[in-house]
């Protein structure tokens, strides 16, 4: 099984890579073939929202950067960890500047999916999906936010499988580790 | 900017990256246009130049930071908001804990998305509003509108029946603000009203992009798989 973990991790004066390592670790150590994308690393332009991967490139994005990377090793994994401190109930600027570069996976057409309007498939499988957001501190609004905005990235996705979780810098590395071999098992990992 | 009257400073952040071809310019200007001449001066900015900006301190940050009120005018994308309005509100969260600034800054949003129903743009008004409390300012409340692609950049003044509903619900923004009051919630539920229904908008969105495909020269290339390895 092919597993990506984007660490959209931001890089400022105050951030402990240790919920990363722990994290990194355990899904190391679930045998399968791991790669790793340090986001604030990548150059990665934001969407410039003019449909060119729909009307012009269609299923690639226009701006040659590293955007495009993501969005194609989106597309050829098996499952997609997504790993963000929460940021005002969302995900970090790092995270959602690839995520934004994720639409040339999708068709520009509309169905009524679940009752509600979202976009066609381009293809007929996409990786599962982990999120796993950080916090200093339990904060049930802002993870009531992020849990809403994982379901909604589900719906326009398009996973078998999918988990999200939060993780707290007070936690042992221990206690992070078997929290993170549940969400495993959610998504048939391990 | 400032002069004798108008002393309560408004900054419009417009977060499209189609700046003034986009829907959430137009739903911003027409809000700061309705506002009171005499209280309030306003100024926009184009988010996705500023966070890129090679500027070491920053100075358009401060000028946010002065604002007596914030109107952020954004599209949806994926969910949420588009990245670099998340970056915004990273730099001026951090730049605000730094310093003793202007408490009590207000806050509010106009999120438009390329769906009909305007419950989608949900998380990201509450992304919104976990922002001014963190940054330590006032959340006014904010508005939420679907099929917001079929306004372009056009002018929402010189639009017609098919816009009233938004005319409506911005007006009535700009009243409360005008009395230094929240949104009210007859704004909130104008702006929520579909412009289409959903089938009609189905039938329309997919009918443009086919078009503008077309124009490009592409028929059944628009569904290519470029990224094919697993199937």
């Amino acid at each position: 099984m092919k597993i990506l973990l984007l660490d959209g991790s931001c890089k400022d004066e105050n951030y402990n890579d240790r919920l990363f390592q722990v994290a990194h670790h355990t899904l190391q150590a679930s045998g399968h073939n791991l790669k790793t994308y340090d986001l604030s690393q990548l150059t990665i332009a934001p969407c410039l929202g003019c449909f060119g991967c729909w009307i012009k490139t269609p299923g690639e994005c226009i701006i040659h950067d590293d955007g495009r990377l993501i969005a194609k090793e989106l597309m050829q994994n098996d499952v997609v960890v997504f790993f963000t401190p929460i940021v005002f109930g969302g995900y970090s600027s790092e995270l959602k500047k690839a995520l934004d570069r994720f639409i040339p996976n999708i068709l520009p057409f509309f169905r009524i999916h679940q009752n509600e309007i979202h976009h066609v498939p381009r293809y007929s499988c996409y990786p599962d999906l982990i999120f796993l957001g950080t916090l200093t501190e339990k904060d049930q609004s802002l993870e009531h936010t992020f849990y809403q905005l994982n379901q909604r990235n589900v719906l326009n996705m398009y996973p078998t499988y999918f988990s999200s979780t939060v993780i707290y810098e007070h936690q042992t590395d221990d206690e992070i580790k078997k929290h993170l071999e549940k969400v495993l098992k959610e998504v048939k990992i391990i | 900017m400032k002069s004798q009257n108008k002393n309560k400073k408004v900054t419009l952040l417009v977060g499209s990256p189609r700046k003034e071809k986009s829907a959430s310019e137009a739903l911003g200007l027409y809000l700061c246009k309705h506002l009171d001449p005499v209280q309030f001066v306003y100024q926009k900015m184009y988010l996705r130049d500023q966070v890129y900006k090679k500027d070491k301190d920053r100075e358009w940050v401060q000028d946010i930071l002065q604002s007596n009120l914030i109107i952020l005018a954004s599209p949806l994308y994926v969910d949420s908001l588009p990245s670099f309005v998340i970056k915004t509100f990273e730099i001026i969260h951090r730049q605000a804990k730094k310093e003793n600034r202007r408490k009590g800054i207000k806050l509010l949003a106009i999120i438009n998305s390329g769906f009909p129903e305007s419950f989608q743009n949900q998380i990201a008004l509450d992304i919104c509003r976990h922002f001014t409390q963190k940054a330590d300012m006032v959340w006014l409340g904010g508005l939420a509108l679907g099929s917001g692609m079929f306004l372009g950049g056009k002018d929402i003044g010189k639009m017609g029946w098919f816009v009233r509903n938004i005319k409506k619900s911005l007006d009535e923004t700009a009243v409360a603000l005008n009395q230094g009051m929240p949104i009210p919630e007859s704004a909130i539920a104008l702006m929520q009203k579909a412009i289409f229904g959903k089938k009609i908008f189905q039938w329309l969105a997919n009918l443009g992009f086919k078009q503008r495909a077309k124009r490009n020269g592409l028929k059944n290339e628009i569904y290519r798989r470029p990224y094919i390895e697993k199937e």
